[in-house]
Formats: C-alpha cells, sequence, structure tokens
C-alpha cells in the first residue's frame, strides 16, 4: 500500500474547492481495493456495491476533517471496515454469493479439468475456513493478506493497538491451520503447521 | 540441540509462509478480479448532489459556530433575567419609595420607666430571694425530715 501520498494530498485540496472531477479520480483510484475488500469481507455484490457508495458519501462528508498529509488508503478502508461490520451485524451469515466469482474464475484459461476442480476445491476450503472466522479476524486477513496493509496500518483502520491486530493475526492463522488440518478433503495433501 | 531448534523455527515459518500463501492465493483469486459496477460512481455522484454542500474548512466553520453558541447564551441568560425582573416587578405593584416606607418594620420608642431606689432595692431583695436554696427539696434532708416523723 504504497501510494503516491501528494497526489492524494493535492486531489484532496482540490475536492475541498469543490472540484468533482478530483473527486471522481481519487474514487477511480481506490475503488477496488475497497470494492474487494468489502466483497472479501461480506461475500455478497450488492452489500460490497452498497458498502462502496456510502463509503465515498461519508468520505466527502468528512473530508474537510481528514489528514490529507498521508495515504487515504488507510482511511477509506477504515470506513469500508465500519460499514462492513454494520453490515455483517444486519446479516449474521456468509452468503454463497461468493461461488459466483468462483465459477467465473475457474471459467478462464485453465489448464486440465482435474487442476480445475482441485483448485476449486482447495480455494472453497480455504474459504470457508475463513468464513468461520469472526469479523474482527476476517477482517484483520483480508487487510494484511488481500490488501498488503502493515500491521500499523491495520491497527488505525481497526482504531486498536498493534499488539492486538498482531493478537488477531495470530489466532485467526491458529484457528485456520486447525481448520484445514481437520478438513477430511485436504488430508494428506496438506499439513500446514502440524509440526 | 540448537541446530534442531532453527529447523523447528524454519519449518514453523516455512507453515506459516504457507499458510499465509495460501490464504493470499484463495482471496485474490475470489476476489481479485472483482471490479464495482460501472454505475456506482453515478449513483455516488447523485447522492452527493443531494448533500449540502460540506463545510470543507474545519477552522471556519469553528470560527462561525462560536459567535452562535454565545450569541444563544447571551439570549437565554437575557431571556432569564428578563424574566425574574418581571416576576419580581409583579409582587411590587408600589413605587420603590413607597414600598421601601410601607415595608420596613418600624419599632416605637418607648421610653423606660424612671427607676427609683425603693425599686432598685425591691428588685435586689427578689434577686436574693432567687438564689436562696430551697433546703427542703435536698434529698438527705429529706430524709431526716421522715426519720423524724417516724
Amino acid at each position: 500500500m504504497h501510494e503516491p501520498i501528494n497526489e492524494d494530498a493535492e486531489l484532496v485540496a482540490r475536492i475541498r474547492c469543490g472540484d468533482l472531477d478530483a473527486f471522481e479520480a481519487l474514487y477511480h483510484k481506490y475503488k477496488r481495493p475497497l470494492y474487494q475488500t468489502a466483497l472479501a469481507i461480506t461475500g455478497d455484490q450488492d452489500a460490497a456495491e452498497e458498502i462502496l457508495q456510502d463509503c465515498f458519501v461519508r468520505a466527502y462528508a468528512a473530508l474537510g476533517r481528514v489528514d490529507a498529509s498521508t495515504s487515504l488508503s488507510p482511511w477509506l478502508h477504515r470506513i469500508v471496515i465500519n460499514l462492513s461490520a454494520n453490515w455483517v451485524n444486519r446479516n449474521r451469515q456468509w452468503p454463497s454469493a461468493l461461488d459466483e466469482w468462483i465459477d467465473r474464475l475457474i471459467a478462464g484459461p485453465i489448464a486440465s479439468p482435474e487442476h480445475v476442480v482441485e483448485a476449486l476445491e482447495l480455494r472453497q476450503i480455504v474459504r470457508e475456513a475463513i468464513a468461520t472466522l469472526g469479523f474482527t479476524q476476517r477482517a484483520t486477513i483480508v487487510l494484511f493478506y488481500l490488501q498488503g496493509f502493515s500491521l500499523s496500518e491495520i491497527a488505525y483502520i481497526f482504531d486498536c493497538p498493534v499488539g492486538t491486530v498482531k493478537s488477531r493475526l495470530h489466532y485467526a492463522c491458529k484457528a485456520l491451520r486447525k481448520r484445514l488440518r481437520e478438513d477430511r478433503r485436504l488430508a494428506g495433501e496438506l499439513a500446514y503447521g502440524t509440526s | 540441540m540448537e541446530r534442531l531448534s532453527t529447523k523447528q523455527s524454519r519449518s514453523t515459518i516455512s507453515a506459516e509462509d504457507e499458510l499465509g500463501e495460501l490464504i493470499r492465493w484463495s482471496l485474490e483469486e475470489t476476489v481479485g478480479e472483482a471490479e464495482p459496477p460501472a454505475d456506482v460512481w453515478h449513483k455516488i455522484l447523485a447522492r452527493i448532489k443531494e448533500m449540502d454542500a460540506p463545510a470543507f474548512s474545519p477552522r471556519r466553520r469553528r470560527r462561525a459556530a462560536l459567535p452562535l453558541a454565545s450569541f444563544v447564551q447571551a439570549v437565554v441568560i437575557s431571556v432569564l433575567l428578563l424574566a425574574f425582573g418581571l416576576e419580581v416587578n409583579r409582587n411590587m405593584p408600589l413605587s420603590q419609595k413607597a414600598y421601601h416606607a410601607s415595608a420596613t418594620p418600624t419599632i416605637p420608642r418607648v421610653s423606660a420607666p424612671v427607676e427609683s431606689d425603693q425599686d432598685m432595692l425591691r428588685g435586689y431583695m427578689l434577686l436574693q430571694k432567687g438564689k436562696e436554696p430551697l433546703h427542703h427539696s435536698h434529698r438527705g434532708e429529706r430524709i431526716v425530715e421522715i426519720q423524724k416523723f417516724w
């Protein structure tokens, strides 16, 4: 997550002067990672779209208060995480809308049908294991592994100490390892941290 | 022994790395290609245009908010003072001078009677009488009186 910071500061300065083109540029810069984070946490395309919309509307309203000297990515992710948490609280479930995405991706040019089946199964197993985690652990996993945020950035996003993030990540990995080890479909194939 | 522990920690790290790689791969493969629909920006734009123009400068907003707060405080205080004043006036229908004239309690001066030497003497005697002990009220004497009786 190393974006040119000056670009964000410039965009924010322009937006504060009422330049909506600058706000559009900001939207296009961050729409993908924010949408993917929301999708990875909620597993629902409609929810991710709604969260993305709400995120930018809230961001626009709060741009007067933001510190534009640093990258806006953690700040925008903070909004997305809060909105995702609200959505997860409202819909305490893990919808299977992600299966659509998996099907779409699998439909791409991949070597052999056996590989396709293996990849699909493995991905599904990992996804199911991630889905069993609580919201904070799941979101931490998504921010760390998918978006590549540092521990301090994740601490800022969650508004908690770095030690808490480390601990969440540790326990999330431990839980995932346990579930993957227990999964019979992976028996004999993977042994993550079995030593 | 040391070599063994190093080996173990290395295997743990590699296991962690493998797990991390698996998680990363799984997430990227699942949502890595996902893009928001094209019309999202137009929806955001429409919602922003519906909103009032946000006050982007917090300093300017604070400056504008401060006099308003003090103005409201001043208005509230003056209303309270006015109400209090009206209430006082209602309870005080007389003019200030008349009020003071009628409301101040006046104690009529009574001239002290001229004391004669006789009166003084009489008073002294009465005082002395009052100071004399009542013998029959003492418990010991009362017992003696009872014994005498029997």
